[in-house]
């Protein structure tokens, strides 16, 4: 099938319709028409640091803590851009987020002038990075490092809704304690993100067609990406054969179609496009960031009430709108696309909403190849993904876009100029981001 | 209803009322499958909240409902998540749009058929299930014919 480059309904309804069956040429300035000109991101900022601890399976980090992965991978950071953390005065965080007061005491931070996170899981990842460019742009900071923490050694997010006592599984990030909004869900074994994205995933099938073949491509291929990198913590290849004697987790999902459950710490460095220019490595700039979505997509996943309309949906059809319309660019535009793959229905969900096809085609899509590295028209998770290299929370996500556009990636898009960067459909807030060379 | 009860974990037999969501539980407890509904606009609201999402009242009409509704999507969990849902394994847990609440829908469990017959659009009927002198659980099976 051909890059559709369809348009994006946001749900909303009322709002003009942006860009056609195209985002690019002079979207942005239509839509940033004078009083805005003023009021974006758009290239001011850059990426130009990136720093990682190894990848761990789960619980395999010990006996490291996270506060000291968080600071290693900072300096890591720091280091690739050729700062130090005398210069480092902002921290931005999601999910989880991380201490600031105990990091920046760690690390010995001179003076921190700007600290923010973004709530809800793994939505937050891109957006992250978008809180460190407006706090440049605004003047708020210099020189922001954006950290992601993962030790799952007591904390198993697959089980994120169950309650503490529950033998030492639960209790993520949303659910120290039970809540009238948990019961809803609990009293009915819906315990973690898997059962109820397996859910989304019916309702697509329901509604399109869609089939566990498909599925199944996007693992297959995730799994082609990985297995070629030295970070991976998945080295074998996976066929048709493999995704489908393995064992059924929440139907119609099986073990591969979820992410695998990791530790580490990524740390991302951003600065104004000035200093960018003159560190170690090239910028990548940043050309669009958003995150937010339909108050009505909600607490999505854990209450099941979204419209009717976008139900099957990823919940990004505003944020694509806002990140394309700010970087002036559209689908087909996008040279790679790093898409948060918690579970692999949630791919073919984002390539719709992204216009990279259109709205309940997805499937068909990537059972064509088009997510495919080397061959198809819009390669996919080059790194491995959630799914097969680590999970991170879509930090690897941005490591990864930014090495395609440094033209250092292991699974290198020749020429890649543009990548497309999104954070976890799930729960509102939800993000994307737009980066360039 | 033993023939429907699910085995779960002591950890999954509470809830944890609101004012807000008190009366759906109490109802329940009556064998009143009841929604929310907005006194001033008339917009239902599922799971109970404190205000309409469409007016911001406050006011609130409880209704009681038919207890019928139709299968919006469902997964067949195969696998426990955690260790309160190993005995339960395989259950269906079911998104149910709410005949008498239009627009709503719950998080609920379809019981009495096996699992590999539920399908979306199939019409079910709530059955109250008594998981403990204080709790009683709202799940749903296929409908009986007319």
């Amino acid at each position: 099938m051909p890059r559709a480059g369809s348009a994006v309904d946001d749900g909303a309804g009322d709002r003009p319709h942006v860009g056609g069956g195209h985002f690019g040429g002079d979207t942005r300035n239509h839509v940033n028409c004078t009083v805005m000109t003023e009021r974006t991101i758009y290239r001011k900022t850059a990426i130009v640091g990136i720093g990682a601890t190894p990848y761990y399976r789960r619980g395999k980090s010990l006996p490291r803590t996270p506060v000291e992965m968080a600071c290693s991978a900072s300096i890591a950071a720091l280091d690739d851009a050729g700062l130090s953390v005398d210069e480092l005065d902002g921290l931005t965080f999601y999910s989880h987020g991380s201490d600031a007061a105990l990091i920046a005491q760690t690390l010995g931070i001179a003076e921190l002038r700007f600290n923010a996170g973004i709530t809800g899981g793994g939505g937050g990842s891109a957006g992250a990075v978008g809180l460190a460019a407006a706090a440049i742009v605004a003047g708020q900071a210099n020189v922001v490092v954006t950290l992601l923490t993962l030790q799952q050694a007591f904390v198993r997010l697959g089980a994120q809704y169950a309650p503490q006592e529950a033998a030492g599984v639960g209790s993520g990030v949303h659910t120290h304690v039970p809540t009238p909004e948990r019961d809803f869900c609990l009293p009915f074994g819906l315990l973690g993100p898997g059962q109820a994205f397996a859910m989304l995933a019916r309702r697509h099938m329901h509604l399109y067609g869609t089939r566990r073949e498909h599925f199944a491509e996007v693992a297959i291929s995730t799994r082609a990406n990985a297995i070629r990198r030295p970070t991976s913590l998945t080295r074998g290849p996976l066929t048709l054969d493999g995704y489908f004697s393995a064992r059924m987790i929440a139907d119609p999902l099986c073990l591969y179609d979820f992410c695998l459950e990791s530790d580490g710490a990524v740390a991302v460095v951003t600065t104004t496009a000035e200093r960018a220019r003159d560190l170690k490595r090239p910028p990548v700039y940043i050309l669009g960031c958003a995150h937010g979505g339909n108050g009505r997509w909600g607490q999505a996943i854990t209450w099941m009430n979204m419209p009717d309309d976008y139900f099957a949906s990823s919940g990004h059809r505003p944020i694509a709108r806002r990140v394309y319309a700010e970087a002036g660019v559209g689908p087909a535009d996008i040279d790679v696309a790093l898409l948060y793959d918690h579970f692999t229905p949630m791919v073919i969900v984002q390539l719709e909403d992204y216009g990279f096809c259109p709205i309940g085609e997805g499937g068909n899509f990537v059972a064509d190849g088009n997510i495919r590295w080397g061959t198809g028209s819009i390669p996919v998770n080059t790194h491995g993904g959630n799914l097969s290299e680590a999970y991170l929370m879509g930090m690897t996500h941005i490591r990864e876009a930014v090495e395609q556009l440094r033209g250092t990636a292991v699974n290198q898009v020749k020429d890649a100029e543009l990548a497309l960067v999104t954070g976890g459909p799930g729960d509102v807030p939800t993000s994307g981001m737009i980066l360039g060379r | 209803m033993d023939s429907s009860a699910l085995a779960f974990g002591d950890e999954l037999k509470h809830v944890h009322p609101d004012v807000w969501t008190k009366t759906f539980w109490d109802s329940a407890q009556e064998n009143r499958l009841v929604a929310c509904r907005c006194a001033d606009c008339g917009t239902f609201r599922m799971p109970p909240t404190a205000l309409c999402w469409k007016c911001r009242s406050r006011e609130i009409e409880w209704v009681t409902l038919p207890g019928t509704g139709a299968i919006y999507t469902f997964t067949i969990s195969r696998h426990p998540m955690a260790p309160a849902a190993r005995d339960a394994i395989p259950y269906v847990i079911a998104v149910v749009s709410l005949d008498g609440a239009p627009g709503t829908r719950l998080i609920s469990n379809i019981v009495g058929t096996a699992a590999e017959d539920v399908r979306i659009d199939m019409k079910v009927e709530v059955i109250f299930d008594r998981v403990s002198p204080e709790l009683t659980v709202p799940r749903f099976r296929p409908a009986k014919e007319g």
